[in-house]
């Protein structure tokens, strides 16, 4: 079950989101090989980040907006979603429909996502296009333009995509019903595509207001990888964003505070599903915060692999469950540790329950084997190296290592941070965080037939 | 100059009045790109042992990693009432050996922090390169000295049974059936279903039988790519699977599917669907060999490949959907034709008309050069995307020994790319896309579609049938699980 792509909403659905993985992904670095780079900002604020590859003629700009799902109005859910889909419109200089077919016939690819913290918008194009690559995303940010048919088009789009991802797949709500139960207060509780009458509801003058809030400058990362030229790409850099004004206002985030959750919140859904799931949302450290590796750990110790505690224990041994996975969601200002099972056939929720409770346990009361430790070093290493094969991953993961923590380099100090983690470290952080007080229980239930 | 904008008159909403200063940049002069980047296809080393085992290894450090992936070439056998039994092969061969137990192979491969996923065509493995020596000695153990258990056969159908039991609910899952069954039928491997009973009939020696006739060194075409050199991969490749015997294997052939007589509505009610799954299939042949494979590329591509015509005339002016694509690719038995979308259930015959537009209007009409000349740049670029993944050399390397393409198949690939005429891409959809044999597969709520879909079954009476495509018979309401289905 491949439960990250489903997470982020985007504009096409024929890119996975590297985004949700990074949890996982980003956090170690390369055992011998670091990744080198160059960062500046522009005076207008634009971060601007270059990493130089010539292995294959190809090049990824990248374009990241500090706007998520968590900066919305809350009568307007989905909204910045809704308004990724219409920045594919076009510009003062593209017409509409052009902007797709402009990267396309000159051999690229493009997408985009959004999630509760940030729009990505990206393109990967032979490398003698980078030029036009950075005018498309210059013209983006400076003059998009969206004309009526379009808000409108999109508008049902984005409807069908809502209906696609979330109503016509079992199990599809999955994210918003746990998030909406997870925080109390805290906009990541909001969906992030978005409710029915939220869609229907947005306007015209609403969009421009948050363009001319969210969409400048000093509110973005440039991030670029792949067979360039450092400084003619700075030089074209200049050119096309160099005149940009910054936003007129300093940019005001409204931060709301999460209350501590005192005692364990369990309810039930009901969906067009055949076989129960449960679903624990823990309540965890923020991208980067103390404690933020030890729960990745704790993670990657339940469900990373067949010989993982999950996998080992409830799916292949007790076979309680079809499948039962561990999902730390890495966000700014709050993590979430997501579980989530789906039983076997013949087999209650509340059984599979009883078995995850028992690894949890476990894992709070005995400390873990020194083999077992270095198994999950060795995990998290294998996968972050191999997220780092292409220019795309190398271009995101050091644009969001700048948003989340203020520091692209960390892609090259993280994997300290991780070997500090002890195994006491990740016993204490069982013992604090996945603990019943902390947690959010749902379970998915087959609707009653009619 | 002026940069100076009007704001919203009628219909046309404008953003930002912005003054760019300080420089003379015309923005609506588009950037001219730079001289085309040479694109470099280096052929990968290659060794026979003498099983007949095939090794192609891509040297490539730029990261301390390496992949090894195995594919046997054969054709597969027809499974019968024990449906399944090849898939469930695939996943029983990585749980036991003469020496290690399931968790024992386990513990031992996530040690590494490697990943290990086996088929029953192959296996594919990935690990950090400082651990290659250990991860051999899996690879090894696994396909030399496997032991299949009964208490694994046992989980894995259990498992198997429990997750046909979610595809109930999945409309994809179940359009994937449908097709099968429609297109195929059950006398073709491709047509093969399995079921709670298929999987319920599987016993070890069906999957014994299985891996010894078709697991085989001659059969299998290795590639090895990542952080270690070719003399290292020989050495540790005669190690391991220098003793892995060969032997003849079984060729069974088939009919080729043939696309139906006439155009078929089939439909598959979901009471609780809120969009209906459309699939317009219909089987093509399309051998790896063939002349066609590129310009046919060309012609999907432009057809449903990605922002193509179905994308923007069902998403972009109908905004019936959030995508409509096409597929059809090359394949040694039978390749199928589907054109695809999800849409909200009032459009249901609304897109199918626009489907059947799109294909009829690239059959009937020679495209613009235009947009061919757009389709051609996007393959090429994307070609050279591609081949930042080092394993795609070794993946063309062995299409070339598999299917005895020449050996300049790939250095000549965008010549030939660049020689396709909008009057090819025109031909390609009349020899391959056919509308009028077709069946139209509409997974969803049958009480709110099944009127307007009748206007486009040749027999004006779509055909209903079960989770499996077999035909549910309407007087008694129930499946009748004995009717064959094509």
């Amino acid at each position: 079950m491949n439960l990250s792509s489903r997470f982020a909403c985007g504009f096409l659905n024929f890119s996975i989101p590297l985004f949700i993985l990074l949890s996982l992904l980003a956090q170690t670095t390369l055992a011998q090989n670091s990744i080198s780079f160059e960062q500046y900002t522009l005076p207008n604020g634009l971060k601007v980040i270059l990493h130089e590859d010539r292995q294959t003629p190809i090049v990824a700009v990248t374009m990241s907006y500090h706007v998520g799902s968590k900066d919305e109005d809350p009568t307007r859910t989905g909204f910045a979603h809704f308004f990724e889909h219409l920045l594919f419109e076009g510009s003062q200089n593209i017409a509409r429909g052009e902007y797709m077919k402009l990267v396309k016939e000159n051999g690229g690819v493009l997408n985009a996502n959004t999630f509760k913290d940030r729009t990505f918008y990206f393109e990967i194009l032979p490398s003698n296009q980078l030029e036009l690559a950075l005018w498309m995303e210059s013209e983006r940010m400076l003059h998009a333009k969206i004309d009526d048919k379009g808000i409108e088009t999109q508008r049902e789009v984005v409807k069908e995509e809502r209906r696609q991802r979330l109503e016509n797949t079992p199990y599809g709500g999955l994210l918003d019903e746990t998030m909406s139960r997870t925080f109390s207060r805290h906009p990541y509780r909001r969906s992030v595509i978005g409710s029915m009458e939220h869609l229907n509801a947005a306007k015209k003058e609403e969009f421009y207001a948050f363009y001319k809030k969210f969409y400048v400058p000093d509110n973005a990362i440039l991030s670029i990888a792949g067979d360039i030229n450092s400084k003619q790409t700075k030089a074209w850099i200049e050119r096309y964003f160099g005149g940009i004004p910054r936003g007129a206002t300093p940019m005001k985030r409204i931060m709301v505070k999460e209350p501590i959750q005192k005692k364990e919140v369990r309810d039930q859904v009901y969906d067009n599903i055949q076989l129960p799931a449960v679903i624990h949302s823990f309540k965890t450290p923020a991208l980067g915060a103390p404690e933020y590796h030890a729960v990745n750990l704790l993670a990657t110790l339940l469900s990373e692999g067949e010989s993982s505690r999950f996998q080992k224990s409830i799916v292949n041994s007790q076979q309680k469950a079809l499948f039962v996975g561990a999902y730390p969601i890495a966000m700014k200002e709050a993590g979430v540790s997501l579980m989530f099972g789906i039983v076997n056939m013949g087999v209650e929720p509340n059984q599979l329950e009883e078995s995850m409770e028992r690894e949890y346990d476990r894992v709070r009361t005995e400390l873990i084997t020194q083999e077992e430790y270095d198994k999950l070093i060795n995990q998290v290493e294998n996968t972050f190296v191999n997220s780092l094969a292409t220019v795309e991953g190398i271009a995101e993961t050091l644009s969001d290592y700048w948003m989340y923590q203020g520091d692209p380099g960390m892609v090259n100090k993280e994997m300290d941070l991780y070997r500090k983690v002890t195994r006491e470290d990740i016993r204490e952080a069982a013992r604090k965080y996945l603990v019943p007080s902390n947690r959010t229980s749902l379970y998915y239930l087959p609707k009653p037939k009619s | 100059m002026k940069l100076f904008y009007s704001f919203p008159i009628s219909v046309f909403f404008v953003w930002a009045a912005t003054i760019v200063n300080g420089q003379n940049l015309d923005r609506s002069v588009r950037p001219a790109p730079g001289p085309a980047p040479e694109i470099n296809l280096s052929t990968p080393e290659r060794f026979t042992l003498d099983n007949g085992m095939k090794v192609f290894v891509v040297s490539n450090s730029k990261l301390p990693t390496l992949s090894v992936s195995m594919v046997l070439d054969f054709v597969p056998p027809v499974e019968g009432p024990q449906a399944g039994y090849m898939d469930i092969t695939g996943s029983l061969w990585r749980t036991g050996t003469k020496s290690k137990s399931k968790e024992q192979i386990d513990e031992a491969i996530d040690r590494l922090g490697a990943t290990l996923s086996t088929s029953s065509g192959g296996f594919y493995a990935s690990s950090l390169s400082r651990y290659k020596t250990e991860l051999f000695e899996i690879m090894s153990d696994l396909i030399l000295n496997n032991e299949f258990r009964q208490e694994e056969l046992d989980r894995i159908k259990k498992q198997t049974i429990s997750g046909l039991q979610t595809e109930k609910d999945d409309a994809g899952a179940i359009a994937a059936n449908v097709r099968r069954a429609m297109v195929y039928g059950n006398h073709h491997p491709y047509g093969q279903i399995t079921t709670e009973q298929s999987v319920a009939l599987i016993d070890l020696m069906v999957c014994r039988n299985f891996f010894d006739h078709y697991f085989r060194p001659n059969l299998a075409y290795m590639a090895i790519v990542g952080d270690i050199s070719r003399a290292e991969a020989e050495s540790l490749v005669r190690k391991a699977f220098g003793s892995w015997k060969s032997g003849p294997a079984p060729s069974p052939s088939y009919a080729t599917p043939e696309p139906p007589s006439e155009t078929r509505v089939v439909i598959v009610d979901r009471p609780s669907a809120v969009q209906t799954v459309i699939n317009i299939v219909h089987p093509v042949s399309l051998p790896p060999s063939s002349p066609d494979v590129i310009p046919v590329s060309v012609m999907n591509t432009l057809l449903g490949g990605g922002d193509a015509r179905l994308f923007n005339n069902l998403r972009e002016t109908h905004a019936f959907t959030y995508g409509a694509y096409s597929s059809l690719s090359k394949d040694p038995l039978s390749s199928m034709f589907n054109a695809n979308a999800q849409v909200r259930t009032e459009v249901t015959d609304s897109a199918v008309h626009e489907f059947l537009y799109e294909l009829n209007r690239l059959r009937d009409t020679i495209p613009p050069l235009k947009e061919v000349d757009g389709i051609r740049k996007y393959l090429t670029g994307t070609f050279a995307i591609a081949l930042q993944n080092p394993r795609t050399l070794a993946q063309f390397a062995i299409e070339m020994e598999r299917y005895g393409l020449k050996p300049d198949h790939y250095r000549n690939y965008l010549k030939v790319l660049n020689d396709v005429s909008p009057m090819m891409v025109q031909g390609m959809a009349r020899k391959h896309i056919f509308p009028d044999h077709a069946y139209i597969i509409c997974v969803g709520q049958r009480a709110a579609i099944e009127e307007k879909l009748k206007r486009f079954d040749a027999k004006g009476s779509p055909l209903i049938v079960d989770l499996y495509g077999r035909p549910v018979d309407l007087s008694q309401q129930k499946v009748d699980p004995d009717k064959p289905t094509k």
